[in-house]
């Protein structure tokens, strides 16, 4: 099991490579491998960009990975995980596919989020 | 951040960018200052960057190259990106992210190629030319400046 520190931009890059390694050890292919990383990677950028800080734990499961990205920022609007949902999502601060696309590249991706507590549970399969 | 700078290469009015460390963000955002700072310079017929050694491509970094590519427009030049890696090429696809006014290649020389750089090595000594058409600033690359 990883847990790992999101505080600053370079903590990005080492969720990134940490994650990825992990994601090695379980036996993805490198495809899977580069998906899980963009995946984290975006949705950690978001706890920097959004948040300022949080943590991350990345665990092998019977299936494959799971991450968990929490942080206690202001949380993500209902109106804001439902335009995601419905695709109609407009950013102000980036390409506003951060969330969508990595629910794409993962096989499964979940949003608990109100003021002071966001969590984003993510799992992909071997 | 002390995590030095991405080199960029000055050669025959093209800039060359070849990315061989992990992207911090700040990294990117310095890349699109100094591009936009040698471009000024330079006047380049082209901009280059190699991402073959790049093993991710996230909706920040798809969001910064597609602004270089937008700022050396407006600017004049081209800019082409060579080698993206087929996983990643997979990944932006799935994601819905993508790279917008700007040209991909697979490698940097078919990306000289469209800016006009011919290599002809059919024979024992290779001739190496360079094409004028349709390039407002022609004239100097045959060494006039
Ligand atoms: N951890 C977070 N805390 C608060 N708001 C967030 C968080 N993550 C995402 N958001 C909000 O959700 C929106 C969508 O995020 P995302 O899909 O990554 O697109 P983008 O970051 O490009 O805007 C963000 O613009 C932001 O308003
Ligand atoms: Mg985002």
């Amino acid at each position: 099991m990883l847990k790992l520190p999101i505080e600053s931009s370079s903590d990005l890059v080492a969720v990134r490579n940490a994650v990825g390694k992990l994601a090695e050890e379980i036996g993805f292919r490198n495809a899977q491998q580069v998906k899980i990383i963009t995946a984290v990677s975006e949705i950690v950028r978001n706890v920097l960009n959004y948040a300022g800080t949080g943590g991350c734990i990345a665990r092998r499961t019977s299936r494959g990975i799971r991450i968990e990205v929490w942080d206690s920022g202001p949380g993500i609007p209902v109106e804001t995980i439902q335009a995601i949902e419905t695709g109609s999502y407009v950013s102000k601060t980036g390409m506003g596919k951060g969330i969508s696309g990595s629910k794409e590249l993962m096989d499964s991706l979940s949003i608990l989020s109100s003021p002071g507590n966001t969590q984003i549970f993510m799992e992909m399969n071997l | 951040m002390d995590q030095g700078k991405i080199p960029i290469i000055r050669m025959m009015r093209c800039l060359l960018v070849s990315i061989q460390m992990a992207l911090h963000d700040e990294l990117l955002e310095q890349l699109l200052d100094d591009l936009g700072a040698a471009i000024e310079e330079e006047r380049p017929r082209g901009v280059v960057i190699e991402l073959a050694n790049v093993g991710i491509i996230d909706s920040f970094t798809t969001r910064i190259l597609n602004q270089i590519g937008t700022m050396a427009r407006l600017m004049g030049a081209r800019t082409i990106v060579a080698g993206i890696q087929p996983a990643v090429a997979v990944t932006m696809v799935e994601m819905g992210i993508e790279l917008e006014g700007i040209e991909t290649v697979l490698g940097v020389d078919d990306a000289l190629e469209l800016l006009g750089f011919r290599i002809d090595d059919t024979e024992a000594a290779p001739t190496f030319t360079v094409e004028h058409a349709d390039d407002e600033h022609a004239g100097a690359t045959d060494g006039q400046t």
